[in-house]
């Protein structure tokens, strides 16, 4: 590449790794180039020099205090596992010494439930729970249609929050949701995802409350 | 639609009107980040997901990804610890508030530092707190520390944009494309600005305006 004194500039602005490969060829035997360069890269390595670091023990803390965020739900369970397995392991064993007391010292005359009606009484309940969520459900979608207007229009900064909080809400039902289907039986889910239903349906309200004062 | 005020963009009159009528979030032709620096790509989408559904693993990798880089980016331009603190905390908050307007086009890292360099810029604009001389552990560190003196008190004195792209590129070694889609300026803007920052700087430690300096010669 050709290459004099006119071109140093523009291969220091460009930056470009060819062109600097050639003023540095040229400055070979260039005095006054190789000086440019020299300099340029003096600067460079004192750039670096200003790069900062220092540890902040309390910033995540201070951040994730002021992140309103899901908790992991299983944050209890891996935070101490070695305690929870313990306490669940003196709770089997309690269990097992209760049942077995139990079954040895029950009249004869209990009559035992079948499979096939327990089956049919968890299934019959099962259906009743679904049922009932979805009402429930149901209501809470038209509370939001009736809330729609007011969180898609108002500017209101308090409204731009519960914008915010049902975005946060609706997020963490449908993950709840997700991990519903896969175990329909598990009823802290159940009971965590109708709080978050329950959290939703005040939101709304409040939501409508703020519309009615402010009209 | 959650609007996010705060984050305007701070360099909206320097460079053409074109500039200032981009999207914030839009990221410019050619200007496509590279994967090497910021963060891998995956796992960049992998955080931007999870900070999008709330999950607050997706802070905390981001957090561990970048908050020392960001630290320093808020050091060098408050020139105060506390404030640079308060400014990387301010800034997981602005993500947390905008996430859903995160579109993907630019890496979720290079999205986050524009909104610290935009928290940064206002946060000079309105600063009450003192600025730090050095920190403390400089001359156990340093081999020319006159010069870095000289350095930092040169780049207080030069223009903001031109500050800030000189602070990205040499002091936290991002690439052009990277300053370009950080600070919305096209590519050669970002070239431009660094050559005009190096070459202001270059005078001013030449010109014997800082006291002290013994560390570059005259070009």
């Amino acid at each position: 590449m050709d290459f004099d004194c006119s071109k140093l500039d523009d291969a220091l602005r460009e930056d470009e790794p060819e062109l600097l490969a050639a003023a540095q060829a040229h400055g070979a035997s260039c005095a006054a180039c190789r000086e440019q360069l020299r300099a340029w890269d003096e600067l460079s390595a004192a750039a670096r020099e200003l790069h900062e670091e220092w540890d902040s023990p309390e910033l995540w803390k201070r951040i994730d205090a002021g992140l309103p965020l899901r908790r992991s739900r299983f944050a209890w369970w891996s935070s101490d596992r070695a305690t929870w397995r313990l306490f669940l392991a003196a709770a089997a064993a309690l269990v097992l010494t209760i049942s077995s007391v139990w079954l040895l010292r029950r009249p004869a005359t209990t009559r035992p439930v079948t499979t096939v009606s327990r089956q049919f009484l968890t299934d019959q309940a099962l259906k009743e729970a679904q049922d009932s969520e979805a009402a429930y459900v149901h209501s809470i979608d038209k509370l939001a249609k009736l809330a729609a207007p007011v969180l898609d229009e108002s500017p209101a900064p308090l409204i731009a929050s519960y914008r915010e909080k049902l975005t946060v809400l609706d997020a963490a039902i449908a993950d709840l949701k997700d991990n519903q289907e896969r175990n329909r039986l598990n009823a802290r889910l159940n009971t965590e995802l109708v709080s978050l239903y329950h959290e939703k349906q005040q939101t709304l309200q409040e939501v409508l409350r703020y519309a009615g004062q402010s009209n | 639609m959650i609007s996010v005020p705060e984050l305007a963009i701070p360099f909206a009159l320097a460079p053409s009107t074109e500039t200032a009528e981009r999207d914030f979030l839009g990221v410019l032709p050619g200007s496509e980040i590279s994967a090497s620096r910021t963060a891998q790509p995956a796992q960049d989408a992998a955080m931007a997901e999870l900070c999008q559904r709330g999950d607050r693993r997706g802070y905390e990798q981001l957090y561990a990804a970048h908050s020392a880089r960001m630290k320093s980016i808020a050091w060098n331009m408050l020139r105060n610890r506390q404030d640079a603190e308060d400014a990387v905390q301010e800034t997981f908050l602005k993500v947390q508030r905008s996430i859903h307007t995160y579109n993907g086009q630019a890496s979720f890292s290079t999205w986050v530092y524009r909104i610290l360099v935009n928290t940064c810029t206002d946060t000079q604009r309105s600063r009450q707190r003192q600025t730090e001389e050095l920190p403390e552990n400089l001359t156990g560190r340093s081999p020319n520390v006159p010069l870095r003196i000289a350095l930092e008190r040169a780049l207080g004195r030069l223009s903001e944009r031109h500050r800030t792209v000189f602070l990205l590129a040499e002091v936290e070694g991002l690439t052009h494309a990277e300053i370009a889609s950080i600070l919305n300026i096209p590519l050669g803007t970002s070239k431009g600005w660094l050559f005009e920052a190096r070459r202001e700087l270059q005078r001013m430690l030449t010109m014997g305006s800082e006291p002290g300096h013994t560390g570059l010669r005259k070009v």
